[in-house]
């Protein structure tokens, strides 16, 4: 990060989002490359399976470095907080559906996760939870089972 | 020219069977809903709807989704004249004008000339998918590997210049969705690539899982945490009617907008979004006086308003012409064909006439449809608006987990946009925009599929694409586009169009 050129009128260094979406593009392209290191490469009049990940591999990883040095010179940030709050309860949620859906069914699903993610804003109380999985899980029922008869467990043990 | 009106005779045969207007109407009423809703796109709720058209007939389901697109876009602009919020990303700009206009107690005129505006650039951009979809079918049938090739690249490199956001990480971002779309296993040699032993990725990363996650939950997130689409106040509607004032400077707006619109549609990449930040930029160029904009300039809603019906519909045209989708709408109405067993390209049309004609002559149905549900209709709308996003995004997030595992029937495919989610909101956190990832993620397997043909015809040789002339002048476009982007003015102009929002 080019801070040190103290002509910035940001009262406190924030994060370069050329750094940051550079370094992501550079590792997933290592990883990618490395991963993909036994593919065979094949001949190029037929290429084989390793031959179009090698490719961009290297151009994922060309790619986040050009971003980690034009950073020096870039001036966008990006602001360094997360909302914790929403994004644990709410990927949560999503797993608790995909967990709870396999192991017993639609309905328990439905109200467990509606659970879950009710409380990703401190707006909601209990009785949200409560009013909405109970209105979720009928319509759902409602409208996937009967309605366009889907072969899903509904309550299964 | 006879020929054309047979075929649209037949298409409005098929269009106008009871079933298929009744989905008509109900993807014409989702879509405004949705277009109301802010937080609900429909690029979600087209996913969410997948499995629902299951049960139905390919050509009803067909219509009902592309109702739902063009739907949203009227939809859109009520929330965003109202109450000053985009319903949806594409009439972002409507928000300026619109909105200033209903503080000055014209908000009546300014939905009635959105809503008047979208109809004629529906109508006009219905007309030019039937006329200009069957020579390119005609084209698209004479085009070999290498051909196809540089279409795609010229496609990606389109949509990168054309979204918001840096280029470079936006280039970065199609890279990353072509590998995405490796994952899986090989057709041509059978082995696994990147699926770190996971049995249940060897089919590959499912497209709308991957949609799912990255618009619909990490879209969640996102509004969570600006305070959920919270409003003040929703602006009254005075008398609906635009005066003859109105009328006068919105009339050319609406032929620019629609011919912008109908444009920028067709290219990869476009579709309803650019094309009302450009409708509106050029409104505001070509002004007498532009200081007009953001008091209520009439034009301001005029413009971008019919543009973004014009672009949501002739973005179908590459869909129905070549297979190729332009933005993630069409990746799920493709997605959509294939769950039919229908293979786009060029061959819908004379395979499935009944489909490629139906589903055109529905476009103008759902238009006249649209004109009623959003003008007269409009108070009831108004109430959707009520509905506090704290409840809404439960229901968002149930539907999502459904629909995506109604695809598949598989809860892996749940846990997948789970993990998309997060990436999702990272990628929103350091600004890369998520739509080019999801185009390299369409376009990956073919894009690799002719590269690989064309690399065998060539017995290995590179020149190939530039042999071909059809190639090399894709490839030579997509180059000048790519030049141009980076030339400082042009860039500068590019950042202040999207700086408009």
């Amino acid at each position: 990060m080019s801070q040190q050129g103290a002509k910035r009128r940001e009262p406190r260094p924030l994060p370069s989002a050329d750094l940051c979406s550079g370094l992501m593009f550079a590792g997933i392209g290592v990883v990618a490359l490395w991963v993909g290191a036994d593919y065979p490469l094949g001949v190029p009049s037929r290429i084989g399976p390793g031959y179009v990940p090698r490719l961009l591999g290297i151009l994922l990883v060309a790619i986040g470095l050009f971003l980690m040095v034009r950073s020096w010179w870039t001036t966008e940030r990006i602001e360094p907080t997360v909302a914790w709050r929403p994004l644990l309860l709410i990927s949560a949620a999503t797993i608790a559906f995909a967990l709870l859906f396999e192991a017993s069914g639609l309905l328990p699903a439905i109200l467990v996760s509606v659970g879950i993610a009710n409380y990703a804003t401190h707006e909601n109380g209990w009785i949200t939870a409560v009013v909405l999985g109970a209105v979720l899980a009928f319509f759902a029922w409602l409208l996937f089972v009967k309605g366009l008869s889907l072969p899903l467990p509904v309550w299964s043990k | 020219m006879l020929d054309l009106t047979q075929n649209l005779i037949f298409g409005f045969g098929v269009a106008v069977t009871p079933e298929n207007l009744l989905f008509c109407l109900i993807g014409a009423l989702l879509g405004t809903l949705v277009g109301v809703l802010p937080g609900l796109g429909p690029v979600a709720t087209i996913a969410m709807l997948l499995p629902v058209t299951f049960t139905l007939p390919p050509v009803a389901a067909l219509i009902m989704l592309a109702g739902l697109y063009y739907g949203a876009q009227y939809g859109g602009s009520t929330t965003a004249i109202l109450v000053n919020i985009p319903g949806e990303s594409s009439s972002v700009v409507t928000t300026i004008d619109g909105h200033a206009m209903a503080r000055k107690g014209r908000a009546g005129s300014a939905l009635a000339i959105a809503a008047l505006g979208s109809f004629f650039a529906g109508c006009v951009a219905t007309a030019i998918v039937a006329v200009f979809s069957q020579p390119l079918v005609r084209v698209a049938g004479s085009f070999q590997s290498p051909d196809y090739f540089g279409l795609l690249v010229f496609g990606m490199v389109a949509a990168v210049v054309l979204a918001q956001g840096s280029v470079v990480r936006s280039v970065a971002m199609v890279v990353l969705g072509l590998f995405l779309g490796l994952i899986g296993t090989d057709i041509a040699s059978g082995q696994t690539r990147f699926t770190f032993g996971i049995s249940a990725l060897a089919d590959g990363v499912g497209f709308v899982p991957v949609a799912m996650g990255l618009f619909g939950i990490a879209e969640v997130i996102g509004s969570l945490e600006r305070g959920g689409a919270r409003h003040e106040r929703i602006e009254r509607i005075s008398r609906l009617w635009p005066t003859r004032e109105e009328a006068r400077r919105a009339w050319p707006a609406v032929l620019r907008g629609t011919g912008i619109g109908s444009v920028l549609g067709v290219l990869p990449g476009g579709g309803a979004l650019i094309s009302a930040f450009a409708a509106y930029v050029v409104e505001k160029k070509i002004a007498k006086d532009p200081s007009r904009f953001g008091q209520g300039a009439v034009e301001g809603v005029a413009a971008p308003e019919s543009a973004n019906n014009a672009g949501a519909q002739t973005s179908f045209i590459p869909l129905l012409a070549m297979g190729i989708p332009p933005n993630p709408v069409m990746a799920l109405m493709l997605g959509a064909m294939t769950i039919h067993g229908i293979v786009p390209g060029p061959k819908v049309m004379t395979e499935r006439p009944d489909l490629f004609w139906g589903m055109i002559a529905s476009m103008w149905i759902g238009n006249l449809m649209l004109i009623i549900i959003n003008l007269p209709l409009i108070g009831i709308w108004v109430k959707f608006l009520q509905i506090p996003y704290r409840w809404l995004y439960s229901v968002i997030l149930v539907f999502c987990c459904i629909g995506v595992f109604t695809v598949n029937n598989t809860t892996t495919d749940v846990l997948v946009m789970a993990l998309f989610g997060v990436f999702g909101y990272l990628l929103l956190k350091i600004r890369c925009e998520p739509a080019p990832l999801i185009l390299g993620f369409i376009l990956g397997p073919m894009l690799e599929e002719n590269f690989r043909r064309s690399l065998i015809v060539s017995r290995g040789s590179w020149s190939v694409f530039l042999e071909r002339p059809i190639c090399a002048g894709f490839l030579a476009l997509s180059l000048v586009f790519f030049l141009l982007v980076l030339l400082p003015t042009i860039r500068r102009r590019r950042e202040e169009a999207f700086r408009e929002g």
